[in-house]
């Protein structure tokens, strides 16, 4: 979870906000003084276990790189790599693509849809991720509800539990409110007046949406795809009860390594990858964040 | 949940040679300790049947704890703090990681001369309950012509329908050798275990197989009707037809399997663990145990009362002894490693 607040940190929105604030001096050494809890917590429950895991990963059962050695040379864990991340990818595009009209709709609407739709999409969120997966498992079985009704409408039925097909479809449940609520508060912020002048100066809406709309709202989707792509990155829960062994994902391969093989040095090494991967994709999302975020500057003057 | 108080003055004399199933009273007053299971219906049978008995007889406070968790004990036994005493685990397991997470016993302190001659014992750990690990059949799909050995098992043509199977990356000993039974090999032929073999059977049959992880995912694919095959642990499917599945047991070559009681390595409680696996062991208590769990009972002495339509999942009747035969968890044991790494790569 560190990360993901470390992510919120890094949207552009709350970067903007606080480089524009200059704090006094003497504030800035209370507020330092009233961060350390927070750090001893951070640096016990979270910085220590993670050095210990990077440690076994070297050393376990002797010391040495042959953990990495047995990631990186057996071609079922870069199977399992490359599967995760492209299920990450598939996950943060459909939010994505699904996201974004809902938060539009969202950002223009009156206060009571707004209220509705708002709703609808923390409702399940503020349900038990396991609840959820448990639901998805009842709606997607063979002789499940989604079967019913294709049934009963004279479809042929599917067989969706056990499929990484399924694991999406309960991962972007899982994930939208992560993608549509950085995108909500985006959009919000824009000045609807913007994409209207340019329909006066003769745009076409499309035209007008496309190159002074879209380009403003870029900010929210960055952070929703940052936070989405990192989240799914670690699920666990939902391709356990909804995909199947054969399709497994790197967390669920760690599960296995170290609570079913008891090889703590391989899943060490597969945990250390993994939160590299998410390293080196928060520095590069970082990079192009800014590279966005002057253009964005620049267009559109928000500041952002 | 930590143990340990007042156990030094624990006189092991005064236990040695004790009668199955009888513990003296008070003889552990003011002693701590924790029994770890599988946790849910099945261990409150357990903690019904002995744990609390053997409690209000010993005197000894017993804590319970679980589900049982092999990373756990590693991590306890790493760490030099124990709280774990008695584990109720699987022999494979125990094998394994015998004399490294799990003690060697001492068997001047537990009587096994109850123990049917068929169920396992070795240095870590005694049975303490037995179990079919076989295939069940929707009995209302297949009707007249149910399958009846492992080769019907794996002929997708004479039975279609899909098989849920053994999908954690060390499946339960008897996954290979099922598909070495279907393919033609004799049961004395089946060791050592040829991996590629058995697994090139299952790659046959993968089109029709879906996947458990746990127990309580068996009782749910049976009872919903997501496999009309379930190869799995009989426990569970009687699970399944209690609550409306109509799924049948094939006790041909079915696997008899044992849960166990085995010592966490460095438990401060190890005399008073062993009094309560000898007093958990009884007939009385595995009697009960049995009646409230539907798993059969490790005591020649003990004949559960059990409703009719159990009787079909007893594997202590004499007409599943016949047929059947027992898990290999010694062999199992030892090759974990190589056993479960083939299945694990297999699997993913």
């Amino acid at each position: 979870m560190a990360v993901t607040l470390t992510a919120t940190d890094k949207a552009p929105p709350s970067d903007g906000a606080a480089a524009r604030r200059p704090v006094p001096e003497a504030s800035a050494r209370n507020g330092f003084r009233l961060v350390v809890p927070a750090v001893i917590v951070v640096v016990l429950v979270f910085v220590i276990p993670v050095l210990y895991i990077v440690w076994q990963s070297v050393s376990d059962p002797t010391i040495g790189l042959q953990n990495y050695a047995w990631l990186l040379t057996s071609s079922t864990n870069l199977q399992v790599l490359g599967r995760t991340i492209v299920v990450a990818i598939g996950a943060t595009l459909i939010t994505a693509v699904v996201g974004y009209p809902y938060a539009y709709l969202m950002s223009t609407s009156g206060p009571v849809l707004r209220g509705i739709m708002m709703a609808l999409v923390l409702l399940p969120f503020w349900t038990s991720l396991m609840v959820r997966a448990f639901a998805w498992v009842i709606i997607l079985q063979n002789n499940g509800v989604l079967n019913a009704i294709l049934r009963g409408m004279g479809a042929p039925g599917v067989s969706l539990l056990g499929t990484t097909t399924a694991t999406l479809i309960g991962m972007c449940q899982v994930l939208m409110p992560f993608m549509v609520l950085p995108m909500v508060a985006v959009m919000q912020s824009i000045d609807h007046r913007l994409p209207l002048a340019a329909q006066v100066m003769g745009a076409s809406p499309q035209k007008a949406f496309r190159t002074v709309y879209f380009p403003l709202s870029l900010p929210g989707v960055f952070a929703g795809c940052l936070m989405v792509f990192i989240l799914s990155l670690g699920f666990y829960i939902t391709p356990a009860l909804l995909g199947s062994p054969r399709e497994q994902l790197l967390p669920n391969a760690i599960y296995a390594q170290v609570l079913e093989l008891l090889n703590w040095g391989h899943g060490g090494a597969m945990a250390v990858a993994l939160l590299m991967i998410v390293g080196v994709l928060l520095a590069l999302v970082a990079l192009l964040g800014r590279v966005f975020g002057v253009q964005i500057g620049k267009l559109g003057g928000t500041g952002l | 949940m930590q143990g340990g108080a007042g156990n030094q003055t624990v006189d092991q004399k005064a236990f040695e040679k004790a009668p199955v199933g009888t513990v003296e009273e008070g003889a552990l007053d003011g002693t701590t300790m924790t029994f770890t299971s599988w946790g849910g219906e099945f261990q409150k049978g357990q903690e019904e049947a002995f744990g609390t008995p053997f409690a209000e007889k010993s005197g000894a406070e017993v804590l319970f704890d679980g589900p049982t968790d092999v990373a756990k004990i590693k991590a306890q036994v790493d760490a030099g703090n124990v709280s774990w005493d008695v584990v109720n685990a699987s022999p494979t397991m125990n094998t394994a990681h015998c004399d490294e997470l799990f003690e060697p016993l001492d068997w001047n302190l537990i009587d096994t001369s109850k123990l049917p001659e068929s169920t396992p014992k070795s240095k870590c750990y005694v049975p303490s309950l037995s179990y079919g690990y076989t295939f069940f059949y929707n009995a209302d799909k297949y009707g007249d012509n149910p399958p009846k050995n492992w080769a019907d098992f794996f002929d997708t043509k004479k039975f279609p329908g899909t098989r849920a199977v053994d999908g954690r990356p060390v499946p339960t000993a008897g996954t290979y050798e099922a598909a070495l039974l279907a393919d033609g090999v004799a049961t004395d032929d089946l060791y050592p275990i040829d991996t590629d073999r058995a697994l090139k059977k299952w790659t046959d049959i993968q089109d029709s197989l879906k996947y458990w992880s746990s127990g309580a995912e068996q009782t749910q694919m049976a009872q919903s009707g997501e496999a009309d095959m379930v190869f799995g642990w009989s426990g569970r499917i009687y699970e399944a037809n209690q609550s409306g599945a109509n799924f049948k047991p094939v006790w041909d070559k079915a696997f008899i399997a044992s849960d166990s009681f085995s010592i966490v390595k460095g438990s401060k409680n190890k005399v008073a663990a062993h009094a309560f696996i000898n007093y958990a062991l009884g007939a009385d208590q595995q009697k009960k145990m049995a009646e409230l769990t539907s798993y059969s009972p490790v005591n020649v002495d003990s004949k559960p009362v059990i409703p009719k339509e159990a009787e079909e999942f007893n594997v202590s009747s004499e007409a599943v002894a016949k047929v059947s035969i027992p898990q290999n968890s010694e062999y199992w044991g030892k090759n974990l490693d190589e056993l479960g790494k083939a299945w694990s790569d297999w699997l993913s």
